[in-house]
């Protein structure tokens, strides 16, 4: 006897959110990987070709280097790093992912910009006409105080911290994965600590992404999964957290 | 196991997600071998150093500089110095993606890149050239003129 199909996964089901920009956002950071099929040759020498296209924007290169020592065996890995002027972006190249990432995001235009630039550069370095996964990850975070969280976050994600179920509690976390319509995603929440003023904070990490993308289409999968995350973000807030944010400056 | 040796800072150092804030390991988690269990299921929570990195490597979620420097293994050092020869070049690679096939330590992305190597081989050093089949061809050419050359003596002597 056959078995039946199983159902098709049900999609992640967030309310929509229409696209907004906002004077202050709470990104921490914003990362976009393209992972790409292994070419070793990357990590042996500096990758002139690359480096020419984006000397302009990234003229910081770093060789960053690691070691890993394990029994009998020494692994050596290298990765291109290169910076722009101002050290908020940063362009990493490796033997299988490139990515862009910044610690200082303003806008999705301008990631996205910056984007069509540094994949343009990597056209003629990567040897494929293919991303084997595309990822756009962003990490916010809010700050923290037992008795105020489930204004800043949802009260559907945060109600027994926020009501002292668990007590003080010292670690608090909790990763979700699942299907989307255009490829996955993994949520992350919890508490955090501000590692340059110490104080705790709410973190919301959002990494959603798709494999398998061929290169002409990955601009426009990437706008797709920001806006996923953007309308997952704004169902992981509070009431607070959107005050603080503000309108949106974005006209209809 | 610990990653030793130094990864300079790229950026955004001071972001310290959840991977990095976990620093007690061993008496609150289940361990197997020097791993806690949570660290195989859950590849994103890279805080304890592992000397198998779960999130670079293939893993399902997305890197950020300050997690790439928690490591991720290369047989690099075990290359040939690059050859010119394309199909030495390609062929020396696709060895050493091999390689890390049979050591089960390969990612999705060493399997399309061994594809795509595979296929360009087939092209650029095939196992029967245009030459061989050329060759066989005459070949055959000949053993039909042979053989219609015996059916023509048989023939002629009624040996049919």
């Amino acid at each position: 006897m056959m078995d039946a199909p199983a159902p098709p996964a049900k999609p992640l089901n967030v309310p929509r959110a229409d696209a907004a920009r906002f004077s202050k956002n709470l990104i921490r950071l914003a990362v976009c990987e393209l992972r790409f099929p292994t070419l070793f040759e990357l990590e042996a020498e500096r990758p002139l070709e690359f480096n020419k296209a984006v000397r302009k924007e990234y003229p910081l290169h770093d060789l960053v280097k690691n070691v890993n020592v394990n029994p009998g065996s020494l692994a050596q890995s290298n990765a291109h790093s290169f910076r722009s002027k101002k050290g908020g972006w940063t362009v990493t190249l490796r033997a299988a992912a490139l990515s862009l990432e910044t610690s200082s995001y303003d806008s999705f235009a301008q990631f996205e910009k910056r984007l069509g630039f540094v994949l343009k550069a990597a056209e003629g370095t990567i040897d494929s006409d293919f991303f084997t996964r595309v990822g756009l990850r962003y990490i916010n975070a809010v700050p923290f105080a037992p008795s105020e969280v489930k204004q800043w976050v949802n009260p559907a994600l945060v109600s027994p911290l926020g009501e002292g179920t668990f007590g003080d509690v010292e670690e608090h976390w909790q990763r979700v994965r699942g299907p989307t319509t255009v490829g996955g995603y993994c949520f992350q929440h919890g508490l955090g600590t501000d590692p340059q003023a110490g104080r705790r904070e709410y973190i919301l990490d959002f990494d959603f992404y798709r494999e398998d993308v061929t290169i002409p289409e990955t601009l426009s999968i990437v706008r797709q999964l920001h806006d996923q995350e953007y309308a997952m973000f704004a169902w992981s807030l509070g009431d607070k957290a959107k005050e603080h944010l503000g309108p949106s400056t974005l006209k209809k | 196991m610990q990653a030793v040796g130094s990864f300079s800072d790229i950026t955004a150092a001071n972001v310290h997600t959840f991977e990095e804030r976990r620093g007690r390991r061993g008496r609150e988690e289940t361990v197997v071998g020097e791993r806690p269990v949570s660290a195989f299921q859950q590849s994103v929570f890279v805080s304890y150093r592992l000397s198998v990195p779960s999130i670079n490597r293939g893993g399902a979620s997305t890197a950020t500089a300050a997690e790439l420097r928690e490591a991720f293994p290369s047989e690099l050092e075990q290359l040939a110095p690059e050859a010119d020869d394309p199909v030495i070049r390609a062929r020396d690679a696709r060895v050493a993606l091999l390689a890390r096939k049979y050591e089960s330590i390969s990612t999705t992305e060493d399997d399309a890149r061994l594809q795509i190597l595979t296929q360009r081989l087939r092209r650029l050093s095939p196992r029967v050239t245009r030459e061989d089949l050329n060759s066989l061809s005459t070949m055959v050419g000949q053993l039909e003129e042979t053989s219609a050359d015996l059916d023509e003596i048989r023939g002629k002597f009624g040996l049919r």
